[in-house]
């Protein structure tokens, strides 16, 4: 299953970079520079995802306390906060050609650096609490209102007068998209890669991790023996 | 003990970096608006070119950095498995 998932991101990937440069006409008013649409809402997409999962997997864990659940946690938080990153990265260098300023306080970019705060406070809240299921409830707790900041972040762009571009993906996106057929089908091919990269890398995170706790668990009976 | 500082400085660094973060932001607080941006510069098509590949190397350079992350976490998992196989073995 993991090779297939990585044998198709690779492909996906390289597919997407030649749509991406080669094949997609060039946007008439913001030119070259609305090509970073095509990585920049798909990472977008995934850190949603990710803060959901985060905050699903906390609450099942809240209710189960089954370590698996927690483990799902950690990892989507940790590539939370690597997709959040290059949300903002990605975000700034966009806004430079076409706004003029790296940065604005603008409602949706600064929710945006909100939920990263939220992803690393549970990281941060989970590598200071001392090993054991206490730290790992504080830390579900941080990824709720994580969750919460999430539709917040989604309805931005229609709750405040806001300079970020429209809804693109989403039960509430326009349905008269700006988009052309040959754009169209790039940004869906985009979102399938990025996607399937995600599902990937968090088989993976959750593996490594269940390892880590089985490592931790050996540790202590070690050093009790 | 060790763990302790290590912690507390790691605290204290994340929350000077925000604090740092923050006082840059606040200088640079301007509202976003096309018009800052001149109307030859985004007529011209390949104006814009380099902040096209700034994004493409970021991604990349992040995705990799985490993948070489997660490589070195793996290599000091094993070698703790290999430790404890060792300290398990002399105890027995």
């Amino acid at each position: 299953m993991k090779t297939i998932l990585f044998a198709a991101s690779c492909t996906f990937m390289l597919v997407t970079v030649y749509m991406v440069f080669m094949w997609v006409p060039t946007e008439q008013n913001l030119g070259v520079s609305q090509r970073i649409f095509y990585v920049h809402v798909p990472l977008g997409w995934i850190g949603m995802v990710s803060i959901f999962v985060v905050g699903i997997a906390s609450v099942i864990h809240l209710l189960t306390r089954k370590n698996l659940w927690d483990s799902i946690a950690y990892s989507a938080a940790e590539l939370g906060v690597i997709f959040a990153t290059l949300i903002l990265i990605t975000g700034a260098v966009w806004a430079k050609p076409v706004w003029g300023v790296w940065w604005s306080w603008d409602p949706k970019l600064t929710t945006t650096l909100i939920l990263w705060f939220v992803y690393v406070g549970y990281l941060m809240v989970r590598s200071f609490s001392t090993p054991g299921s206490q730290g790992r409830r504080y830390a579900s707790v941080v990824a709720l209102i994580g969750a919460i900041d999430a539709p917040v972040i989604y309805l931005a762009s229609i709750w405040w007068r806001t300079a970020h571009p429209n809804l693109n993906i989403g039960p509430l996106a326009e349905s008269d998209s700006d988009l052309d057929g040959k754009m169209y089908i790039t940004f869906i091919v985009s979102l399938v890669t990025f996607t399937i990269f995600y599902v990937y890398v968090m088989l993976e995170r959750v593996q490594m991790r269940k390892c880590e706790d089985d490592l931790d668990e050996v540790h202590q009976y070690v050093s009790l023996n | 003990m060790y763990p302790l500082i290590s912690r507390f400085l790691g605290l204290v660094s994340f929350i000077s970096i925000v604090a740092v973060s923050m006082f840059v932001l606040e200088k640079s607080f301007v509202f976003a608006d096309s018009a800052l941006v001149s109307e030859a510069k985004q007529n011209d098509p390949d104006a814009n070119l380099k902040y096209l590949f700034t994004v493409f190397f970021l991604v990349w350079a992040i995705f990799f950095g985490y993948i070489f992350f997660l490589s070195r976490r793996l290599k000091e998992m094993r070698n703790e498995v290999a430790m404890l196989k060792k300290i398990i073995s002399e105890k027995e």
